[in-house]
């Protein structure tokens, strides 16, 4: 039994967003082959200093979104340069750098959920994009779903416009190819860590803002379950393949749709996380990856 | 007075069995891992569910919880023996996430959100000085345990499969069986500690089990610092006894666990930074 147009619709609004997100963190895991953690913290400020310039300001929709971005994507850069500069510059493995991003991401979450507390705040569009209304053969369409879908067009021809059309994204496709021959042939590994991670934490945000003026709601806890679902679009598309990722998550996108409509809202999580672990052991590159060499047997 | 530090005695014990589990698997065998807040759940429902459902005695409950999440551990985590460490993270973490979910949502079985109430204490254990006693006792084994199995071949074994994976197997150890092993041993000690956090409480709900709380075994880990059992344990009854005693004169607002979790997430952050061995650890995380 297959959903009817107005969840596909749903879905694919939804997929464009996670595909923003899984390609943000795809970016960076690619680039740095560290697991970054406090990119959920970005994500939560992300949605609420939308939520506050809403508050605050009367600008209109997008206005506050480019804003929101730009300001989580600076604390992001003023993360990367503060503390991850030095891990990464000293060589923290994988482990070590896991634990302060994640220490990170749990000073910032709580940090906000201090000052706003943590309980569930709403937020609408403020103007005529907010009360937009149409039909298009039978699936209603709202004013934010058709600025989501723009903006997650917008941004993902950006991103494939810088991956690959640029000098720097064709070094960061180096880095993530073969770090070690990248950096023989002079591609500094800090400089390509410090775009992936701007240019990583920019989608979050960006997608953070849109989700949040989707659902209206927004809460400071909600930053790992982004992760997760970012981390599940990149394995879904595949890990050593960047731009994969975005089909990984419109695939997420549709997946939780799917089941949400057969099982019902509540079993469309623990489906999909566990359907992961099958994922992994069945097909570890994910659709488009490289194979990935197995380690023991 | 006397009961406010047991309470936070007990606790505290029932972390430093948590903690130095996940240094067995983070600081020996260098597997990440982001589920033990899951798989304490595991122990706790389990041991719960069997008392409260079929009446088996409590300490056989928590036994047999124990060794239940010993068993869901090697099961999520199956796929991730064979690929990378970075899988293992991601794969324990969405293993985290879908067990609570699953404990959440299977109403039938849990009680879901409603939770479960009115478990019965071991006899012998059934006050407060008592059960710190059964918890003391449990806490001594495990750490004698873990211990042990740090000095012993088989720990030496998990040290070499973090420092050299190849080497390890080409001696001829089979890398998959040792850490499955591992994750066995491990994760049945969690299920332990959430077996008698569920007798401590006498009642359960799965959102005593977030992510939140795997952050802050986690934590506990690093400060104490990896590869160092007895570190670790310390750490764990340092970093839950003593909030858990502010708790009881008064500091216990949704405010105080706040800012008491930006703690722990700066100290992560500062020990990562400056003294990534942690208090007492032997290797730098």
């Amino acid at each position: 039994m297959m959903m009817p147009a107005q969840l596909w619709f749903n879905a694919l609004v939804l997929g464009g967003m996670y595909a923003l997100l899984a390609l943000g963190l795809g970016l960076i895991y690619n680039t740095t082959r560290l697991f970054d953690f406090s990119f959920g913290a970005i994500y939560v400020i992300g949605a609420y200093s939308a939520y506050q310039l809403f508050e605050l300001t009367d600008f209109g929709t997008i206005p506050v979104i480019l804003l929101s971005a730009l300001v989580s994507t600076a604390v992001g850069v003023l993360l990367m340069h503060v503390v991850y500069r030095r891990l990464i510059l000293r060589g923290t493995p994988f482990l070590g750098f896991a634990v302060a991003t994640l220490g990170v991401a749990i000073i910032l979450e709580n940090a906000i959920a201090y000052f706003y507390s943590p309980v569930v705040r709403t937020l609408e569009a403020s103007d005529g994009i907010g009360t937009f209304e149409t039909t298009w053969g039978g699936v209603r369409v709202t004013g934010v779903q058709l600025l989501i879908l723009g903006g997650a067009v917008l941004a993902m021809a950006a991103f494939f416009l810088f991956f690959q059309r640029t000098r720097a994204g064709l070094d960061l496709r180096a880095v993530s190819s073969d770090a070690g021959l990248a950096e023989a042939k002079g591609v500094e590994r800090l400089r390509s860590a410090y775009i992936a991670f701007t240019v990583g934490y920019l989608l979050a945000a960006t997608s953070a803002v849109l989700i949040t003026l989707e659902n209206r709601t927004l809460q400071p806890s909600i930053g790992h379950e982004m992760v997760v679902i970012a981390i599940v679009g990149v394995l879904l598309g595949g890990a050593s393949n960047t731009p994969a990722a975005a089909v990984g998550g419109f695939v997420l996108a549709l997946a939780s749709y799917q089941m949400t409509w057969w099982f019902g809202e509540q079993w469309a999580r623990p489906i999909i996380y566990t359907s992961l672990i099958g994922l992994l052991l069945v097909r570890p590159q994910g659709m488009f990856g490289r194979k990935i060499s197995f380690v023991g047997r | 007075m006397l009961n406010v530090i047991l309470a936070a005695l007990i606790v505290g014990l029932i972390f430093a069995i948590l903690s130095m589990s996940s240094d067995l698997l983070i600081g020996y065998t260098g597997l990440m891992v982001m589920n033990q807040a899951a798989m304490m759940a595991v122990g706790a429902y389990a041991a719960a569910l069997l008392s409260l459902r079929l009446g088996w005695p409590p300490l056989l409950c928590m036994l047999a919880g124990a060794l239940i999440a010993g068993a869901s551990g090697v099961l999520v985590a199956l796929p991730a023996f064979r690929l990378s460490h970075d899988y293992f993270l991601i794969a324990t973490l969405a293993s985290q996430i879908a067990i609570v979910a699953l404990i959440n949502n299977w109403i039938s079985l849990t009680r879901g959100p409603l939770g479960l109430y009115g478990l019965q204490r071991p006899a012998m254990f059934a006050t407060l000085p008592r059960y710190f006693l059964l918890t003391l006792l449990v806490a001594s084994a495990a750490l004698l345990l873990c211990w042990w199995l740090s000095k012993s071949y088989f720990g030496v074994t998990l040290q070499a499969l973090r420092d050299d994976q190849v080497s390890l197997e080409g001696l001829g150890t089979s890398i998959i069986q040792v850490k499955i092993e591992a994750m066995f041993i491990a994760c049945t000690l969690m299920g332990l500690a959430g077996g008698l956090y569920a007798f401590y409480l006498t009642s359960l709900d799965p959102f005593s089990f977030a992510f939140s709380l795997s952050v802050l075994v986690l934590s506990m880990v690093v400060i104490g610092g990896a590869g160092n059992v007895l570190g670790t344990a310390a750490a764990g009854v340092l970093l839950v006894g003593i909030p858990e005693g502010l708790r009881y004169v008064g500091l216990s607002t949704v405010e105080f666990a706040q800012l008491r979790q930006m703690a722990y997430g700066a100290l992560m952050v500062a020990f990562i930074m400056y003294r990534p061995r942690g208090l007492w650890g032997r290797r730098p995380l």
